[in-house]
């Protein structure tokens, strides 16, 4: 046999080059949504335009009109698409761990409807009031709507499937289901009761979309993405031993109260932020997980981080395609994701079918 | 004192009592074998000695604290738990699966201490040549070598009093896996590890332990040496058949033998 330790350095090698080659196609993405789109910026210049603030001045710079495009439009966009991507898929890695579900996401847990629910009472009942009283406490009131429903929704979601202080994944998912259909019921009062501005904004809403991206939208937002990022990441550990079931990893030292705790309120954040930002995107957060898994094996002290690289790259490979592939007008990005996600959902039927997971 | 129940009562949700005023303590060193029917509550005195569940009345102790008011984590460093089914990663390595035993010690990633708590366990339990196997691919009996050797690695280096718990863990086992793995528990008690197993087989618990307890309805009707508990007296009134005791020409420990009764008679002892 090996050597123990030669045999752990080797898995983590193994982990580590997955990570470098997810960061690089991450990087690629974002450079491809840079550059391409309605008004094609050679990417010689988009390098030069990140470059130049910092002394490095080379050869080719942007004309006015692409230097516009790219710093009003592409950037905050590639921006909100990293935060969205990336916080969904690793909500949805946290959860299936926390659960040991693999049919487990903020969206069929009714997280994503729930922060929905929240963001467009926001809109349609207090946004124009607390405008009215300081522009950025109309600003906050969406994200936090989301927040706070989101995190009802999980905190829910989470009681009700609990049976005898065991976790029944059946339960959970009916509980999700019951949540989805009274925040749909919600939305869909909320939607008779808006305005003709409002209707807009909220069917922008339900489908999902990247194209609302503006600077101070994403400040707060990068924030709470970061420092959620970080606290899920930091819960790696713990949360791969969640997947060995709760009694077992509460044998082995895991707080298991504290973890589950932490992981529901940190993806209601997440998701909160994601949902007010960018509106209802479907399953990234149970694709994106799958993937790496089935690349990587199941070890949620790599399934995490990995899922958190891939989740942007996802989103952005996506958002690319609304934007390019009826040009000039623009899928929301919603349909697209959703278009992925069926049958990919079916096609996880279909192997479970199989397997015991 | 490593472990001790004072006065312990588990009642249900539904109000049905599963262990009523029971108390017991256990030395270090010493294997405590955990005996009754079905439904006497065996696994359940052993899940609220573990911690798995909160006894509704008296309180369980774990090197002198209550249980219930220490950290997760230290309570991991002072009791390892076998469980009856044994569960891990989908596709991971057996040496992963041992190494999650040190969890409690690692933090942030493994040391040398516990790459070689982990060698030393699979080396104990004659799993290290599967330490590359993906632990999904294994037999039964091997699962549970596996498992034990995880609780192994989480009691490593055995220095201070500590306990391990085994909810019968022989169920799945032939009789060569059997006597290995109670020899192993055996060894490990001998290690100065206090030892608490539930054990369906009466000549096992005979056999390896310092001590039996004897459970029926939630409750202690019998404990001692195994010579003083099982008599056919006593073990006639728990299981409600007629038993015949012998000691084993080789070694002299005891074997029970059930002598065959008419359905009638069970069904009596079942109203």
């Amino acid at each position: 046999m090996k050597d123990l330790a030669a045999l752990r350095l080797e898995r983590r090698r193994r982990a580590h080059t997955a990570l470098v080659l997810l960061a690089l196609a991450l990087v690629g993405t974002c450079a491809a949504n840079l550059a391409l789109g309605a008004l094609d910026i050679p990417l010689s210049k988009i390098v030069a335009a990140i470059f130049e603030p910092l002394g490095f001045g080379a050869g080719d710079s942007l004309a006015a009109h692409e230097r516009s495009t790219l710093l009003a439009v592409r950037l905050p966009r590639v921006a909100l698409g990293l935060l969205v991507g990336s916080s969904l898929a690793l909500s949805g890695a946290a959860m299936q761990s926390m659960f040991r579900n693999p049919l487990v996401e903020p969206g069929l847990l009714g997280v994503a409807s729930g922060a929905a629910l929240g963001a467009m009472m926001a809109i349609v009942l207090g946004e124009d009031l607390a405008s009215r009283i300081h522009p950025e406490l109309g600003r906050l009131l969406v994200p936090a709507g989301a927040f706070v429903t989101g995190l009802i929704a999980a905190w829910a979601v989470t009681h009700l499937g609990r049976v005898d202080g065991h976790t029944r994944t059946a339960v959970v998912i009916l509980a999700g289901i019951a949540i989805n259909s009274i925040a749909g019921a919600g939305i869909g009062l909320l939607t008779y009761l808006a305005d003709d501005a409002q209707l807009r904004t909220l069917t922008f809403w339900t489908l999902g979309s990247l194209s609302g991206a503006t600077w101070p939208d994403l400040r707060v937002a990068t924030f709470l993405v970061v420092a959620g990022s970080i606290i899920l990441i930091a819960l790696r550990h713990p949360l791969a031993m969640m997947e060995l079931g709760e009694r077992e990893a509460s044998h082995l030292g895991v707080d298991v109260e504290r973890t589950k705790r932490v992981t529901l309120t940190v993806v209601a954040l997440l998701v909160g932020a994601a949902v007010s930002l960018a509106g209802v995107i479907g399953f990234v957060g149970l694709v994106v997980p799958h993937l790496v898994r089935t690349a990587l094996g199941h070890d949620a002290r790599f399934v995490l981080p990995a899922s958190l690289l891939a989740g942007g790259t996802l989103l952005l490979a996506a958002d690319l395609a609304a934007r390019t592939f009826v040009a000039p007008t623009e899928l929301p990005l919603g349909v697209v994701t959703s278009a992925i996600g069926g049958p990919f959902l079916f096609f996880l039927v279909l192997r479970l079918r199989r397997s015991a997971w | 004192m490593v472990i001790a129940l004072e006065n312990v009562t588990y009642v249900t949700r539904a109000g049905r009592p599963l262990v009523r005023g029971l108390s017991l303590s256990l030395h270090p060193g010493e294997m405590v074998a955990l005996v009754g029917p079905n439904g006497a509550g065996k696994s359940t005195t052993l899940a609220l000695a573990s911690g798995d569940l909160r006894p509704s009345e008296g309180r369980v102790l774990l090197g002198g604290t209550d249980l219930h008011t220490m950290a997760p984590a230290l309570r991991a460093r002072l009791r390892a738990v076998v469980p009856q089914t044994v569960s891990a990663l989908p596709g991971a390595p057996v040496y992963e699966v041992v190494l999650a035993g040190r969890f409690a010690r690692m933090g942030r990633g493994e040391g040398a201490e516990d790459l070689e708590a982990a060698r030393a366990a699979m080396a104990a339990t004659d799993v290290l040549h599967l330490a590359e196997r993906r632990f999904d691919t294994l037999s039964g009996g091997e699962r549970q070598r596996v498992q034990f050797a995880r609780a192994h690695a989480q009691l490593f280096p055995f220095d201070e009093p500590r306990a391990l718990l085994l909810d019968e863990p022989t169920a799945s086992l032939d009789l060569a896996h059997q006597e290995a793995l109670l020899s192993l528990s055996r060894d490990i008690a001998d290690r100065g590890v206090a030892v608490l197993i539930v054990l369906h087989d009466l000549a096992l618990a005979a056999r390896f332990a310092d001590r039996v307890v004897l459970i029926d309805r939630g409750e202690v009707v019998a404990c001692g040496a195994p010579a003083h508990v099982m008599t056919p007296t006593i073990l006639e009134g728990v299981f409600g058949i007629p038993m015949t005791l012998v000691t084993h020409p080789d070694d002299g420990s005891l074997v029970i033998l059930p002598r065959r009764v008419s359905p009638p008679t069970l069904r009596k002892k079942a109203s």
